[in-house]
């Protein structure tokens, strides 16, 4: 409980709260450090997201030692290698490790460098036309594995592939915003856009670049071996092996333009069960516990190890679960009857039982460490089941001869479908079903496996109501979540799949993309989040935080919730 | 003979084609798909899955798909994985000896384990031995394995740091016998245990019927020492019959032994069929049913060869 | 008279079998806990209070502790035993009514009939089991009654393959040209004649069929695929229990105990059963 907070520097000389997490860390303390980051961000006029002040580390005393291996223990398996092609998160963190972007996001959601020589702004003649042209130039020293140097002309392939209609490429979204790309010369990349788009300095964080001089000339990207067996990466670490179904070894790349690569090795070890995988972090036989990290409830089990062996790390995510309503379903068209499921619901059991404090009740899609996250809808919801049952009543429900509500000889009754299996999600759910039962509605549970929840049965709008987790990414931008335009079922390319149709929603998020303006875009996205909390489209529940276990002799580890995988940042990491 | 096994290899081919069709059906008629796993990566969206699908060809109809995928297996290409878009034979090929190391092991403790203890357990019958071991194999037969592996892990991994909680080696480290005999322990055991309640069981019967033949009680008349009745007369006539159980008992272990791999996360091909499933990758799963039904097709004809090669009184038909 | 004196033989060889007579009274015992889990339970299985999450054994009022919402174990265990044994017992049924009609139809009128009911037992044969399951369970909505038609689905084949091979040495006996002879229609025959001469082996087969089941569900179940929460099934509490075996190992324990129980005595019983029926062979 000493050395709560220490400044500290980190590689790249930027200041960062530093926090000894083996510390009990409570959900009061949490919010305390968010309001002191919060706090900070506005003194210090820094755009971007602030981290949570508690949540980030970094290690300043000692400098980095060279040599030594690091395992991380995944409970999910990297299949492919390729940036372009279709990933989850873990693969991800394989391509973080072999490729580069032109920058790289940080906890606190600034742009950092990595092959842009420098950030485009307006001031610096980066950002032209208000938000239409962009000029980057790039760092004369990054070199691909073998040998060759990256150039502007790999960056523009990079986007081509990805545009390519025949390439099973992982997104288009913002990508296609762009309407030309060239490189008029070899380390400087020029596009233009169609229109002003706020997003696109995220999304080209996370375009990993891949070699115009291997890619080119294969027959079918498709199915290249380059994907699976010799991926040729410029980031700190080569590719070396992988051993299906059990590890994936990387080596350091002691050319790399960065600094570090400090770790000689670094190995990715496939462990689906996730107890297992805490059971081999306690035993030392892991170094880190990968994406889905320890889970809750190990936490108790994972404090208790020594100091000396371990520190366990809390990360903000910007992920927060909800109960997604179908808007298909008359039911849910009624908002007091939305409403009123909200006030039925009590999120203490749920906060303070299964997570023992750890996550912060959500009100909203946009996590609080977010520059764009609005304190005033904090509080919005109550529990408040004596409003719940107003509201219903008012709505015409009422109470039938076995508790559950009728209206027109219809019951209360819907059912709720999450991923079979997650067992955060199974109790979640078996606590909503007693609390709305409270009030007169009849929840079922209706459970399924992933590949098939989210098939047809979500994106073609089939389900009654799912428990799911949705992440925002680094951009308070949710069009594709929340926009009449991108209704699948009636031809829309995003991911409403819950139908929503709010006028007064579609108009405030066309507006936050064409707006470049940071202090402008917070005002927009703050009155979306206080229309969507009355209108209540999806019920949110609470904002998840990552726990990771990280071998306490590892320095530089540092959690960041703008990226979607711990290893942004590999290439500082060394082994003390 | 060799008119026998060719007649029974041609036979399988009927039947692995019914097995590709039932299996084909049931996987593309049901729910979900291969790119649902990417509903959660947020800068996917119904567009980009779309696209991505009909590059794959999974918005043909079925048996579109199912004529393609069958020309293609005819000529050797069990089609491509829609995670990887690497080649079916050689994800599964790559998976296969970890798991024939893990059940040759389980295979080896089984049948020396439970020859021993069902022999002595008939010889002896009745004896102390006998009422410990019989039902003791029963309860070897009525445990999960998933639990036996479970408690395996909590007691020898978790508690005692005996053995490593689950792998195939130590990560990093040089290749060396004793660590991959350490990772062996645990499942190979607790698969092997598990076997050997059946090889004990059919054993002992085994053993029993044949103390009751004609000729053994002939060889005790004559006066010839009992160990001499019992190792050549009787043990070797009666486990001819068990090299039957072997052959069908293999159906049995690929099962155990994908139990087995996901608690110990061993990187066998049982794991790659969970894995798989929970991907949907169709073209995987569906190439791990029909090699594994080749397999166990395989297994019982080998043994009936090879029992008919062991046992003269066996004509094949 | 002659069936009479041939129950009460099976029954007195039954009855020396210990271990046979100890399985099914602990069937017995079992069924009975569970059909009566309303009155015995000492607590709603489903009730939800998170404060006693976790509670040890005896501590709150839970004589076997409580799980990971508080709920009661012993509740769940005798909840969770309904589910268990019915999907084994209506598994067995169905292993039986169909694997006896398409045995005696398969072992009776032979030919193309035969050649189709056997083959497709082979293919189902030719899969390891738990792959076909997975496979079947992974794309179905995972009900109780789903699981328990994929299980039956899985599980008639046996008994098929023993039912038409006891036709088949049967049909060659005389009594049945006798029937023939005396004109019966073929199903009377089939089903009058051939099919309860080869009861006692399908009785054998259908105690055995249960244990199995009831091991299958719960393998299912604890690779995710099998009965969902909130029902419970003894395999769907192991595999809740799974992650917290490290401090309320209870949890884990007694639904495996359960499992490794039953199917015991189910195995044993049969094995009784089988020992009883045919007494050519000795004591198991």
């Amino acid at each position: 409980m000493s050395r709560h907070h220490r400044e500290g520097q980190d590689e790249r000389g930027d200041t960062v709260r530093v926090s000894d997490l083996r510390a009990r860390v409570t959900r009061r303390r949490l919010l305390r450090h968010a309001a002191a980051a919060a706090g900070g961000a506005a003194a210090a006029g820094l755009v971007g997201t602030q981290a949570l002040g508690g949540l980030t580390e970094a290690f300043a005393a000692a400098a980095p030692r060279r040599g030594g291996q690091v395992i991380e223990g995944l409970s999910q398996e990297p299949v492919n290698f390729n940036p372009i092609m279709p990933w989850i998160e873990v693969q991800r963190g394989v391509h973080m490790d072999l490729f580069d972007a032109l920058w790289k996001l940080d906890p606190a959601g600034r742009l950092i460098p990595n092959l842009a020589a420098e950030i485009p702004t307006v001031a610096n003649g980066g950002i032209t036309g208000g938000g239409t042209g962009y000029t980057v130039k790039l760092r004369r020293n990054a070199r691909w594995h073998d040998g060759q140097p990256l150039t502007a002309r790999d960056v523009v392939f990079t986007w081509q592939t990805l545009m390519n209609p025949k390439v099973t490429s992982f997104s288009t979204v913002g990508y296609d915003q762009i309407a030309t790309m060239d490189a008029p010369d070899d380390y400087t990349v020029h596009f233009t856009l169609k229109e002003p788009y706020a997003p696109l300095m995220a999304v080209l964080s996370d375009m990993y670049v891949v070699p115009e001089h291997i890619l080119s000339k294969s027959a079918d990207i498709n199915k290249d071996d380059f994907n699976t067996k010799h991926p040729v990466g410029s980031g700190a670490f080569k590719f070396v092996e992988w051993a299906a179904g059990d590890h994936i070894t990387l080596e350091a790349n002691r050319v790399y333009h960065g600094p570090g690569p400090y770790l000689d090795r670094l190995v990715r070890k496939y462990i689906p069960d996730l107890t297992v995988m805490f059971t081999q972090f306690r035993n030392r036989e892991i170094d880190i516990t990968g994406t889905q990290g320890i889970p809750i409830d190990l936490y108790p089990e994972a404090k208790k190890l020594p100091a000396a062996q371990a520190k366990v790390l809390l990360t903000p995510s910007t992920t927060y679960e909800s109960i997604a309503l179908n808007f298909m379903n008359p039911l849910f068209q009624d908002r007091r009857v939305r409403q009123a499921l909200y006030y039925g619901m009590d999120k203490r059991p749920i906060v303070n039982g299964i997570f023992q404090g750890l996550v912060q009740e959500a009100e909203t899609y946009v996590p609080p460490q977010s520059w764009a996250y609005d304190p005033r809808v904090k509080g919005a919801h109550k529990y408040n089941p004596d409003l719940a049952k107003q509201l219903l009543d008012r709505s015409g429900w009422t109470p039938g001869p076995d508790g559950i509500r009728v209206k027109n000889g219809q019951r209360l009754a819907f059912d709720n479908s999450t991923t079979s299996g997650n067992k955060v999600r199974e109790q979640i759910q078996q606590i909503l079903q007693q609390q709305w039962r409270q009030i007169g509605v009849d929840m079922r549970i209706s459970n399924m496996p992933a590949s098939v929840l989210f098939g047809d049965f979500y994106r073609l709008s089939r389900f009654q109501t799912v428990l799911i987790g949705i992440a925002m990414g680094p951009d308070p931008d949710h069009t594709f979540r929340l926009h009449s335009k991108y209704i699948p079922i009636r031809g829309g390319k995003g991911r409403n799949a819950i139908v929503y149709d709010n006028p007064e929603v579609d108009r405030l998020l066309d507006a936050g993309v064409r707006e470049i303006d940071q202090a402008k875009r917070k005002a927009i996205y703050a009155h979306l989040q206080e229309v969507l909390a009355v209108d209540l489209p999806h019920l949110p529940i609470y904002h998840y935080v990552g726990i990771t276990g990280v071998n306490a002799r590892l320095a530089g580890y540092t959690p960041n919730s703008n990226v979607v995988d711990g290893s942004w940042n590999s290439n500082t990491w060394w082994m003390r | 003979m060799a008119a026998y096994a060719v007649r029974r290899l041609l036979q399988a081919v009927p039947l692995l084609v019914g097995i590709s069709f039932v299996a084909f059906v049931i996987l593309r008629l049901a729910p979900g798909g291969p790119m649902a796993v990417y509903a959660q990566n947020p800068s996917m969206t119904e567009a980009d899955m779309r696209r991505i699908e009909h590059l794959l060809g999974l918005d043909q109809p079925v048996y579109v798909q199912y004529v393609k995928w069958a020309a293609g297996t005819l000529t050797g290409h069990l089609g491509y994985s829609y995670r990887t878009g690497r080649p079916v034979g050689g994800v599964i090929l790559e998976r296969v000896p970890a798991t024939l190391e893990l059940m040759a092991t389980a295979y080896l403790v089984a049948i020396v384990l439970g020859v021993v203890t069902g022999v002595i357990s008939a010889v002896k019958r009745y004896s102390v031995f006998d009422y410990i071991a019989t039902p003791a194999a029963m309860i070897g037969l009525s445990i999960p394995i998933f639990w036996f592996g479970l408690l395996v892990i909590i007691y020898f991994a978790a508690t005692l740091h005996w053995i490593p909680s689950g792998g195939i080696a130590t990560l990093g480290a040089p290749f060396s016998l004793g660590d991959r005999l350490a990772h062996l322990a645990g499942p190979a055991g607790v698969l092997g245990l598990w076997m050997t309640a059946t090889w004990s069981r059919y054993c002992r019967s085994s053993v029993l019927e044949v103390l009751g033949q004609d000729y053994v009680r002939t060889a005790r008349a004559k006066g010839l020492r009992e160990r001499v009745v019992l190792m050549r007369h009787t043990v070797r006539n009666a486990l001819i019959p068990l090299v039957t159980l072997a052959g069908l008992e293999f159906r049995n272990l690929l099962g155990g032994a994908l139990v087995t791999e996901t608690v110990f996360s061993w990187p066998g091909i049982g794991r790659l069929y969970l894995d798989s499933l929970n991907n949907q990758d169709y073209s995987v799963i569906l190439g791990l049913l029909l090699m594994s039904s080749v397999a166990v097709l395989a297994g019982s004809l080998l043994a009936d060869l090879f029992y008919a090669v062991a046992d003269p009184r066996v004509r094949l038909a | 008279m002659r069936t009479r004196t041939r129950a009460g033989m099976i029954t007195q060889r039954f009855l020396r079998h210990r271990l046979g007579v100890a399985g099914a009274a602990v069937v017995i015992l079992l069924v009975l806990l569970t059909a009566l889990a309303p009155v015995v339970a000492p607590h709603n299985p489903l009730y939800i209070d998170v404060a006693y999450k976790f509670a040890p054994p005896g501590a709150h009022g839970f004589p076997l502790g409580a799980d990971e919402l508080g709920r009661d174990v012993l509740s769940r265990l005798l909840y969770a035993g309904r589910v268990s044994l019915a999907v084994g017992l209506i598994t067995a049924v169905i292993a039986v009514l169909a694997g006896s009609v398409l045995g005696v139809v398969a072992g009776h009128y032979g030919g193309l009939c035969d050649t189709v009911v056997m083959r497709v037992a082979d293919v189902l044969l030719a899969m390891p089991t738990i792959f076909l399951l997975l496979g079947l369970a992974a794309f179905l909505r995972p009900s109780v009654f789903a699981i328990t038609l994929i299980i039956g689905f899985n599980s008639w084949m046996p008994v098929a393959r023993l039912v038409r091979g006891q036709i088949l040495s049967l049909r060659q006996q005389e009594f049945i040209d006798a029937a023939r002879a005396a004109g019966s229609p073929d199903s009377r025959v089939m089903f009058r004649e051939l099919l309860p001469n080869a009861l006692a082996p399908v009785l054998v087969a259908a105690t055995l069929t249960v244990a199995t089941a009831i091991l299958l569900e719960s393998s299912l179940s604890y690779l995710g695929y099998g009965i969902q929460p909130p029902a419970a099934s003894w395999g769907n509490m192991l595999n809740n229990a799974q992650t917290y075996v490290f401090y309320a190992p209870w949890a884990a324990i007694y639904p495996g105990l359960m499992i490794t129980i039953t199917v015991l005595s189910f195995n044993f019983a049969g094995d009784a059963l089988r020992d009883a029926l045919d007494p050519r062979t000795g004591r198991g």
